[in-house]
């Protein structure tokens, strides 16, 4: 009960949940546990029509991390609504759907049709950097007004809580928040990947097939421990925070910096059976310091 | 089924130059198919090493596994000690499928640590016929366990182990073609339309290796359509002519 989070007039059992494209659809790590196990669940990313993703190879290792240049193999909103959701939905837990786009009309579709299924939220991702230079998916995120321009017309064709996820690839990632809350958005969620690249010297070559893809892991704690201060800083709604997550500490760190839930990503590539650990650890140090409710601790850090 | 198993490493050889293969003693044994993998930790290192399962031993409880160094993952993983906890995923993949080839001739082709999920088969099947090509002496690998197990065994050291198999196949006579090993091999065989039935176990760069992240793309032909199937789940075995070379 400790570790119970009510959020986005939605609740949360404890505030772990899967960031969006480690995770799939859910069935391949419920083969390890139970999925309501997670406090909720987020898909991998949809968009409008399915999408065959980037050529091989799509993954590396670099020091501390992880390059992925999936490019959001996925098999398009309407198949989505249809295979996976209900199974995702017999969980028992509320289920986010990560929504992505290359134009406004993209974004748009693929929210109006999530909004006449049964998920219980839509988490906006403006910040893909897998879609390449003609589309737009990387574009979004970057820049305050376009990121008003697709929020607000997502906005415009859902009810349902609406969370924008943030690119770290970016100046100020304050003022591209303040944009998202302006024009609409119930939550923000970051961080997406850093824009990366590995080079094989002995073929001179970049190791992606696509040559650049996102970093992520604990490579990249200390970055979105920094973007989730400064977003929890600069806006009112809740901040959901995500990068280099493997263990209960991390969850902690980020909460002291105004995390009101987190998501774990590349943890669970490394190893799916962190997130039952990382519960019960949670559940253990709130006991063991007299924390009553995770509110004690969000935004917390003593500057 | 339990994926997720700590295990203790009970033996190593080095089997050949810089090559490796880890016994280890699992404290749950689950039902294994000839050419799954598993998916080691090493410790220190974000992503899991994904390598062929290479034989087991149910009333033991125990897998063995092998693989080469190629980078810092496998140089670590080289340093482990008999005695050492590992945590690994298995079994991941979906194999040969042997069920229907009770009694059918299996020819089995390998280049260089492509032998080891080989071995599998060889190891579960009396009639195997197997083919092994080698680019150098050093790098031999696993002979004594082939010629122990299969009808026939062909070594090739710096050729074309796939003609030496291509030449055999009218006195062999095989009704099936389990091949692994570098790509330019398995293509090459691949663009020998054979008429007998192939399938090739395919590599690919992996993340979680039990089909969560979409890392581990094959573009394959399904019912005439070109779809990214996850090497970690769909394969790492696929009948050759429905792969799609890069
Ligand atoms: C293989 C892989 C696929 C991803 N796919 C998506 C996606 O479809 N949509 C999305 O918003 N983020 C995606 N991400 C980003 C993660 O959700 C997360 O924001 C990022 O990896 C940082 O967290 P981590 O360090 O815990 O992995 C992906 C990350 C990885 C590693
Ligand atoms: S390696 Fe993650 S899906 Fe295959």
């Amino acid at each position: 009960m400790v570790l119970e989070r009510k959020v986005l007039g939605l609740k949360f059992k404890n505030p772990i949940l899967p960031a969006s494209g480690t995770f799939n659809m859910g069935r391949e790590v419920a083969e390890f546990y139970e999925l309501a196990t997670f406090g909720g669940l987020i898909t991998k990313g949809v968009t409008r029509a399915k999408r065959q993703g980037n050529v091989a190879p799509r993954t590396v290792e670099t020091v501390g991390g992880m390059l992925n240049s999936v490019g959001l193999q996925n098999p398009g909103v309407d198949a989505f609504i249809k295979n996976d959701l209900p199974f995702m939905k017999k969980q028992g837990v509320p289920v986010i759907a990560n929504a992505c786009g290359t134009t406004i009309e993209d974004y748009v579709y693929v929210a109006s049709q999530l909004d006449k299924s049964n998920v219980d939220a839509i988490e906006l991702n403006i910040s893909c950097p897998n879609l390449g230079k003609s589309c737009g998916g990387m574009s979004f995120g970057v820049d305050p007004e376009m990121t008003k321009e697709v929020v607000s017309a997502v906005r415009k064709v859902t009810k349902k809580p609406l969370i924008v996820k943030l690119t770290p690839n970016v100046t100020n990632i304050a003022v591209i928040a303040k944009a998202a809350e302006s024009a609409g958005a119930d939550a923000i969620s970051l961080i997406n990947t850093l824009a990366a690249m590995a080079v094989d010297i002995k073929t001179r070559k970049p190791i992606l097939g696509n040559k650049v893809g996102g970093l992520s892991g604990p490579a990249v704690k200390p970055v979105a421990l920094k973007m989730t201060w400064d977003v929890f800083n600069a806006v009112k709604i809740p901040v959901i925070g995500c990068g280099g997550i493997s263990d209960y500490r991390d969850v902690i760190e980020f909460m002291l910096c105004g995390a009101t839930l987190v998501q774990v990503g590349t943890g669970l590539l490394t190893d799916p059976m962190c997130v039952p650990k990382m519960v019960a650890d949670l559940e253990k140090w709130c006991r063991e310091n007299k924390i009553n409710s995770l509110d004690e601790i969000v935004g917390g850090l003593k500057v | 089924m339990q994926k997720q198993h700590t295990t203790k490493v009970i033996k190593i050889d080095n089997v050949a130059k810089d090559t490796f293969v880890f016994r280890l003693e699992l404290p749950k044994f689950p039902k294994i198919i000839p050419g799954q993998f598993l998916n080691v930790r090493v410790p220190g290192f974000t992503l899991r090493r994904p390598f062929a399962i290479c034989d087991w031993d149910e009333k033991n409880k125990t897998v063995d596994f092998g693989f080469t160094v190629r980078g810092d993952g496998t140089r670590a993983l080289s340093n482990a000690k008999v005695g050492d906890t590992l945590d690994v995923l298995l079994p991941l993949g979906n194999g040969f499928d042997l069920s229907g080839l009770k009694d059918k001739k299996i020819m089995l082709i390998g280049g260089g640590i492509g032998a080891f999920p080989l071995l599998s088969v060889v190891k579960n099947h009396a009639n195997c016929y197997s083919f092994l090509g080698f680019t150098a002496k050093e790098l031999v690998l696993l002979e004594k366990e082939f010629k122990t197990a299969s009808k026939e065994l062909v070594v090739n050291i710096g050729g074309f182990v796939t003609d030496d198999a291509e030449k055999a196949i009218p006195k062999i006579k095989p009704d099936v073609i389990f091949a692994c090993g570098p790509e330019p091999m398995l293509k090459a065989l691949c663009n020998k339309k054979l008429t007998i039935p192939v399938f090739v176990s395919l590599e690919q760069r992996m993340a979680c290796g039990f089909g969560a992240c979409l890392c581990c793309n094959q573009r394959v032909l399904v019912n005439g359509e070109e779809e990214n199937l996850r090497i970690c789940c769909e394969g790492p075995v696929f009948k050759s002519e429905d792969v799609i070379w890069s």
